[in-house]
């Protein structure tokens, strides 16, 4: 028996279906002409490969900081990279390569698809997490890494490893055509922004409550079945590639978050560094704006705490030489 | 696998594929199959609880209406119990098993099989149960007919209460005991829990299997000789672990009559499956961070900052949370149901629109409803007593309703108070039938709504809270302290974009009944309304995806 295309009273539905596909391919249209232009974040996305590029091929020290928008509002790269200078010889050069709310998935593409694939090396690439943000998890924004982080040459990789679940395969596959779908969140970001006051203000205190409380629940469960996996991949490939990895743990402003020991030995392993800031700036509850993100006052003294911790530990690489710039810090020969 | 997964989409699809060409045997079949998988996807160990519950009520159904079983197919039955028994309970680890049997590899085969005596408990229990009920089937057959009925009758209650009793309280009333022996001051008893994990849906399909034999025993049903028709019914997956509770005389003719596709079903499951996805997705799931945000404080004890309006909200927000959540799931269950040529009944009823206690159960979970007023308020005498066993009657059911939804104690003191309200407002004589003529009929109507909402949403509060002291702090500071907040504002506002349009519209259609009018209308206004269904299941999900709240009862 065929399903029935008439409805009971005797109407086509072939007309409603024909209205909801115009509407959806207007919708698409307005996504990519109108509204990926209106995201601060999708615009920064696409000036990341040319950014990548240029920062590896100045001389001097070239750092990628990679992170969310905690990262964004914590670290005031002109800042940074003054501080920098003061302590490392010769010219320092720090970019951002950030991606809001995202975690180590994203993290691990965006180092993959603008460095490892574009055969970009920097000196070092500085992540900063916190909670449980390296850990393995399902609340990976498949749509962002399907538009802007991955092309079809990363497909059998994806499949292979990171897309554990016919979930995420279907909807990182359905991202990968469909605009809209991928950018959704966006999407209901900017409506919801538009239609309940003071709902920027609002969002980041309800996630935070949410995520605090399932933290706390969930504790013990992460805190022994809690996997590294991509986080070990992401440290595996850049040993592999001679970049040097610095994971810094970010001191939020509630969360008393603990660094899960498996991260200290991963890097270890793989021979990156875990720098822990949590206790080591003086930062105070005035200094943050939420849980996560500091204000300007607090962001000027993260950035110069930041880069004084972060000196000591930058390795020479092979980078320099490459490029024919000799840096003091530099082993001799690398 | 939920409904609001990929995965059970990709599976449905498969299923409906073949499904109309297949005649009416092997499309029983294949529900069936589907029916289990779907189950067994959870947990394939709960799997035997299903079977062993269909087992009991077939064998029960059949005695009370004074069918013989003949032997061969009680010792199919046995044979199929038993060797489920050990295939699903006796601790097999499968995924060690296929690697050890795709490899050879003959220590992981061995470490794969049950090893200890108390794996086969269960099997050993579930032999022993066989062996003795089918030498008492003989006897029980050679039973005078009003005796026979009872026995069945009372054979069947007794198991399925157990097994329910077993996987849903065992470990409530053991903690409670505990605590009440503690508190005496008497030691600590040396008793303790078993941890038992509750099987997804138990209350639902127990409750269904009990009405079967009940509907027979009462001469409302007739019974099924078919065990594949029989477990069908039983286990029919679009409702099986939330409901509607299905009677046998709505649904046993439809699985074992041949089914057809009605011209309009089309149209009309798809409206239910959209209009039931936007409630689980779209409402139920952005008001839960809502809800949870408050609750979980109170639950953790950081209030600093909470006022009663943000109490107020978060009680309102859960209560939409809960509608969205259970009606969107009776609302897919009847959508898919109609693709697969079934009817299963109306659950939901605008709910929120009640204007008395009496209305809302009237609106609310109706097949839950209707089952505790057939099976248990009118058995107990119902209103036919006199007042004061009319209020027992109500108080004894409510409480039993109340603690059908869990094993907790708030949950049994939302039942108490859901029966203290219709004992209330049937001594204070308030009537139910508020016409709405005019304008002032129409705002006394209104009146009554509104003050109606607020008190289920005093409910919802002693359902949602962990404990008996959270739902007293929050209804506290929801007396003494009530200031908006720039928190409480901006949920309010949430509440209102995601709920208001959803709620005009059921109004509008007076739910589910009225959908034969929407599907009535002419294209250009069915159109954009599907449009806003599907743009906003696009486009506003939330974050993450809860489990259907009902999913645990």
């Amino acid at each position: 028996m065929t399903l029935s295309t008439s409805s009971s009273s005797g109407r086509p539905l072939k007309h409603i279906a024909l209205f909801l596909f115009v509407m959806f391919v207007v919708l698409e249209i307005v996504t990519r002409a109108v509204l990926f232009p209106m995201s601060g974040d999708y615009v920064r996305f696409a000036t990341y490969a040319k950014r990548a590029d240029i920062l590896v091929n100045q001389p001097g020290i070239g750092i990628a900081l990679v992170g969310n928008s905690a990262t964004e509002e914590s670290v005031d790269p002109i800042l940074l990279k003054s501080m920098l200078e003061q302590n490392v010889p010769g010219p320092v050069h720090v970019d951002l390569f950030l991606a809001d709310g995202s975690e180590v998935s994203t993290w691990r593409a965006i180092i993959s698809h603008y460095f490892w694939r574009r055969a970009n090396k920097p000196d070092a690439i500085v992540i900063t997490f916190f909670d449980n943000t390296l850990e393995d998890s399902d609340r990976v924004e498949w749509g962002r890494i399907a538009q802007f982080f991955t092309d079809v040459s990363d497909w059998p990789e994806l499949f292979r490893v990171d897309l554990t679940s016919n979930a995420s395969r279907i909807e990182f596959l359905v991202s990968s055509v469909w605009a809209t779908y991928a950018a959704r969140d966006r999407i209901k970001q900017r409506i919801l922004t538009l239609a309940i006051p003071d709902f920027r203000r609002y969002d980041p205190i309800l996630n935070d409550l949410n995520r605090r409380y399932a933290n706390q629940s969930n504790r013990a469960v992460s805190a022994k079945q809690g996997t590294y996996r991509v986080l070990s991949r992401l440290l595996e490939r850049a040993r592999v590639e001679q970049v040097q990895v610095l994971l810094v743990a970010f001191p939020t402003r509630n969360s008393r978050y603990t660094i899960d020991p498996k991260i200290q030995k991963l890097a270890h392993l793989t021979d990156a560094e875990v720098l822990d800031m949590r206790q080591s700036v003086k930062l105070t509850s005035r200094h943050y704006r939420d849980n996560f993100h500091l204000n300007a006052e607090g962001r000027a003294i993260y950035s110069e705490q930041f880069g004084k911790a972060v000196s000591p530990l930058l390795h020479p690489t092979t980078q320099a030489t490459k490029i024919g710039v000799t840096h003091p810090l530099r082993k001799p020969g690398t | 696998m939920n409904y609001n997964s990929w995965i059970f989409w990709i599976l449905f699809a498969t299923v409906i594929a073949r499904y109309w060409s297949f005649d009416h045997r092997w499309q029983n079949v294949l529900l069936l199959f589907a029916s289990y998988f779907f189950y067994g996807f959870w947990d394939y160990r709960f799997l035997f609880l299903i079977l062993l519950s269909t087992a009991i009520d077939y064998i029960g159904g059949l005695g009370v209406a004074g069918i013989r079983i003949p032997r061969p197919r009680i010792r199919n039955l046995a044979f199929l119990l038993i060797s489920s028994a050990l295939l699903l309970t006796s601790n097999i680890h499968y995924p060690e098993l296929w690697a050890g049997l795709t490899t050879l590899e003959w220590q992981q085969i061995s470490g794969s099989l049950p090893h200890t005596l108390t794996d086969f408990y269960p099997l050993a229990g579930v032999a022993a149960a066989c062996f003795l009920y089918g030498r008492a089937l003989p006897w029980l057959y050679a039973l005078p007919d009003i005796s026979r009925r009872k026995y069945f009758l009372t054979i069947s209650m007794i198991a399925n209460l157990a097994i329910l009793s077993f996987f849903k309280y065992f470990d409530f009333f053991i903690e409670s005991f505990r605590s009440l022996v503690a508190a005496l001051g008497l030691g600590e008893p040396s008793w303790v829990a078993l941890a038992i994990i509750l099987p997804v849906g138990i209350s639902f399909y127990t409750f269904q299997a009990m009405s079967y034999t009940i509907d027979i025993y009462r001469g409302h049903a007739k019974p099924t000789d078919n065990f594949p028709d029989f477990a069908l019914f039983v286990c029919f997956f679009p409702h099986l672990v939330a409901g509607p509770i299905m009677r046998a005389h709505t649904l046993l003719p439809q699985v074992v009559n041949p089914r057809r596709l009605q011209s309009n079903a089309f149209e009309e499951g798809l409206v239910l499956v959209l209009l039931g996805l936007f409630k689980k997705i779209v409402v139920a799931d952005n008001m839960a961070p809502i809800a949870n945000a408050v609750f979980n404080r109170f639950q953790h004890g950081d209030t600093t900052g909470i006022t009663g309006a943000d109490v107020l909200i978060a009680i309102y927000a859960f209560s939409f949370q809960i509608y969205g959540d259970f009606s969107g799931y009776s609302s897919i269950a009847r959508g898919i149901s109609k693709w697969l040529g079934f009817e299963l009944t109306i659950n939901f009823r605008t709910p929120y629109l009640a204007v008395s206690p009496t209305d809302f159960w009237r609106r609310w979970h109706i097949s839950l409803s209707t089952w505790l007023r057939d099976y248990l308020y009118i058995p107990l005498g119902g209103n036919r007593f006199g007042s004061l066993m009319t209020y027992r009657n109500l108080m004894i059911t409510m409480l039993l309703g109340g603690m059908w939804h869990g094993a907790n104690w708030t949950f049994i003191m939302w039942g108490f108070y859901q029966g203290t309200l219709l004992c209330v407002f049937r001594l204070l004589s308030i009537n139910d039938d508020v016409t709405q003529n005019g304008l002032k009929g129409h705002a006394y109507w209104l009146m009554r709504v509104v003050i109606m909402f607020q008190f289920t949403c005093t409910g919802w509060l002693l359902f949602r809270a962990d404990s008996f002291h959270t739902a007293w702090q929050m209804g506290s500071l929801l007396l003494t302290d009530f200031r908006m907040t720039p928190f409480g504002y901006s949920s309010l506002a949430i509440l209102m974009f995601f709920c208001l349009l959803l709620f005009l519209f059921e109004w509008l259609l007076d739910g589910e009944q009225g959908l034969d009018r929407l599907l009535r209308m002419k294209w250009i206004v069915r159109a954009p309304a599907y449009g806003y269904l599907l743009f906003m299941l696009i486009l506003f999900p939330a974050g993450q995806t809860y489990d259907f709240i009902y999913f645990q009862f």
